[in-house]
């Protein structure tokens, strides 16, 4: 009688012990997302905008005389998208794990978008960048084209980066509908949260889907993203990052998930 | 504390990434009106294209002395080629550095075959604004080379700073000098420009600082006595173009040394000329370091047009001063009545959407529409080279007319 009233007590100490350890770990893994899509809002513009401001739309020639004259420039802003991409994989496995218990294939999907998202991002923007980088280097056997076919050809490879950017944002749009989903479905985070991702990744679905269906309203739309996407990414970043999620709602979310296998 | 540290290290990202998305968000180009509205020249004939197709070729200091853009007249071109876009740009904060305000298209071909059955063509050489880029005047270059001219663009090593102002009063007038020579070279036979230009046909056009050097290189002379008196009575009036004085007076002792002089003249400075030049056309340019005595050097027939509120190269300083004494024959005087400085440079069609918000000066204008004024400036320069370079009488007769027949344009010439 005496040992099962001990083993009982033993089991009460070990889940009081796990459930503090998953209250700290779940603390930090909160700040982490905040910290790394609070790293991706600021390094994205900066990084864009040095490719915006030496890429001249339709200017082969200032284009390359920009590239030539500020490569280094030009290579700190892929570095910049390639520190990007790699945080959007670890960030992807940690909103995973932080979702999961609302539902574990919805939370796989969102977090497959994100880093198909990252690769594509990979892929692209910083092949087309190499790719400018080669045409522009001079080696010798570009010598079989005269300089404005080598002018046109870095800028077909960034024009090329522009389309790229609306294949990326699909996967972006569909990551943010589903986090947003989640969210809203969590009760560890408010619903007015999920609200925002979700209007961010209409607005991304829009910016993609609207620019290649009707190319003219491409500034519109640019605009649209920004107002719709910002709020709710930075609004998001900052709730994890200060108040994190309801602890005892996501255990309680946690051990049901548990229970359901779901 | 280590609360404090954090919330610090969270409101600084935030604030940062809140000033980058804004950045990126107001330095991105943006389609603005004139875009939309195509260009319809409605004031004559000389403000429309001419008869030539427009070829257009960028010359790296591989191919030449400096870096160049050549527009010339070129064969017909395949039907379907897309149009080209030109950057209008300022080199910020290197000679290499452009910081491209605004995109236009074109109409030039890239690399196209140049037309030789109608050359050789007279030749202009245009001297862009201080630090800014030939693309910027791409719209003018095109007009001339449509009118069988070809124009050839010195990119002047320079940028942004008043401090090395001083520099380009020697380099500028020698960057045209050395066009003209590599162009002698190169339309000898086996050159890239063989059979193409008139060698002894050469007109030189110039905007801003450009206006300067485009005055210098067809016989104006600086003149230091005359320079700084007028300097002297800006300062006491506080007019705009102590700017200027601020920029040279301090250096004109550095000026002599970089054209290789024992010392700086008093009076008249050495001329900086090639006698070849037959005409000059000064669009807003600074004249005051000629003064009267040093633009009574010049001879060969000129035209100025000036925009009569510009602060950058005042009226009375650059455009009136040039019409009132040089000594050519043949002169004309455009006045735009309220524009401004940068009325000459490049069109608009796609700005900084920071410039859709805040008007900066470079593509918007108190009192002129950009492409109006770009159709006034083509058809009284095209109609000048035309008459000067080409002897075509109906454009001299253009010239001869006391009428008015644009409003807010003030327009006299003597010789015509």
């Amino acid at each position: 009688m005496a040992t099962a009233k001990s083993e009982r007590s033993d089991t009460r100490g070990t889940g009081a012990q796990a459930t503090t350890t998953t209250k700290t770990r779940l603390k930090r893994l909160t700040r982490i997302a905040g910290i790394l899509y609070l790293a991706i809002f600021v390094l994205y513009p900066l990084s864009t905008s040095v490719r915006s401001t030496l890429v001249v739309p339709g200017d082969a020639a200032t284009t390359v005389q920009n590239v030539v004259a500020n490569e280094t420039l030009f290579r700190w802003g892929m570095a910049g998208e390639a520190t990007i991409f790699l945080i959007e994989i670890v960030l992807a496995g940690v909103l995973y794990v932080l979702l999961r218990p609302v539902s574990r294939w919805m939370s796989l999907a969102a977090a497959l978008a994100r880093a198909s998202e990252g690769v594509v991002m990979a892929a692209a923007n910083l092949f087309t960048s190499i790719l400018t980088l080669v045409v522009v280097g001079g080696a010798g056997y570009l010598a079989a084209f005269d300089t404005e076919q080598r002018d046109a050809l870095a800028l077909l490879f960034q024009d090329a980066n522009e389309i790229v950017i609306l294949l990326w944002g699909l996967f972006f749009a569909l990551h943010l509908v589903l986090l947003g989903l989640l969210v809203y479905w969590s009760q560890f985070f408010p619903r007015i949260l999920g609200i925002l991702l979700m209007l961010a990744g209409v607005g991304y679905f829009a910016q993609s889907f609207g620019t290649v269906v009707a190319p003219g309203l491409a500034g519109v739309l640019s605009t649209g993203v920004l107002v719709l996407a910002i709020p709710g990414e930075l609004v998001f970043a900052l709730w994890l990052l200060i108040r994190g999620v309801d602890m005892d709602k996501w255990h309680t979310r946690a051990l049901e998930a548990i229970e359901s296998q779901l | 504390m280590r609360k404090l540290l954090f919330g610090t290290f969270v409101v600084g990202l935030v604030i940062l990434g809140v000033l980058a998305q804004l950045g990126s968000y107001l330095l991105a180009l943006t389609s603005t009106a004139a875009e939309l509205q195509a260009t319809v020249n409605h004031i004559g004939p000389f403000a429309t294209s001419g008869p030539h197709t427009v070829g257009v070729r960028r010359l790296t200091v591989d191919e030449a002395p400096i870096p160049m853009t050549v527009w010339y007249p070129a064969v017909v071109q395949a039907i379907g080629v897309p149009s080209l876009t030109y950057s209008y740009a300022i080199n910020m904060l290197g000679p290499n550095s452009s910081i491209t305000l605004a995109t236009y298209k074109g109409r030039a071909e890239p690399g196209a075959t140049p037309d030789m059955t109608q050359g050789p063509y007279p030749l202009v050489v245009l001297s862009h604004g201080f630090a800014i880029t030939s693309s910027s005047y791409a719209w003018l270059a095109e007009q001339l080379a449509s009118h069988g001219m070809v124009v050839v663009s010195p990119l002047h090593r320079e940028y942004l700073d008043p401090g090395v102002l001083w520099r380009s009063t020697v380099t500028r007038p020698k960057d045209i000098l050395t066009v003209l020579a590599y162009v002698d070279e190169e339309v000898k036979s086996g050159g890239e420009l063989e059979g193409l230009i008139d060698v002894a046909t050469v007109a030189v056009v110039g905007h801003s600082y450009g206006g300067y050097a485009a005055l210098a290189a067809a016989g104006a002379r600086m003149d230091t006595g005359a320079f700084t008196a007028a300097c002297e009575t800006a300062y006491t009036s506080n007019d705009p173009v102590v700017f200027l004085c601020d920029a040279l007076v301090p250096h004109l002792n550095d000026v002599a040394e970089l054209a290789g002089l024992d010392s700086r003249p008093t009076e008249l400075w050495p001329a900086w000329t090639d006698g070849r030049v037959d005409a000059v056309v000064s669009l807003a340019g600074d004249a005051v370091m000629f003064g009267g005595p040093g633009l009574a050097e010049l001879v060969v027939p000129v035209m100025a047009i000036g925009g009569t509120a510009d602060t950058d190269s005042p009226f009375m300083w650059g455009t009136g001063l040039t019409y009132n004494h040089a000594s050519s024959s043949r002169r004309a005087e455009v006045a735009l009545e309220d524009a401004a400085h940068l009325i000459f440079a490049g069109e608009c069609d796609n700005v900084r959407r920071i410039m859709t918000l805040a008007s900066l000066g470079f593509c918007s204008d108190p009192a002129w529409d950009r492409d109006r004024a770009h159709d006034v400036v083509k058809y009284y320069v095209t109609a000048f080279l035309r008459s000067e370079l080409k002897r075509d009488h109906q454009a001299a007769a253009v010239l001869a007319l006391d009428d008015h027949r644009f409003p807010k344009v003030r327009y006299r010439a003597v010789g015509y």
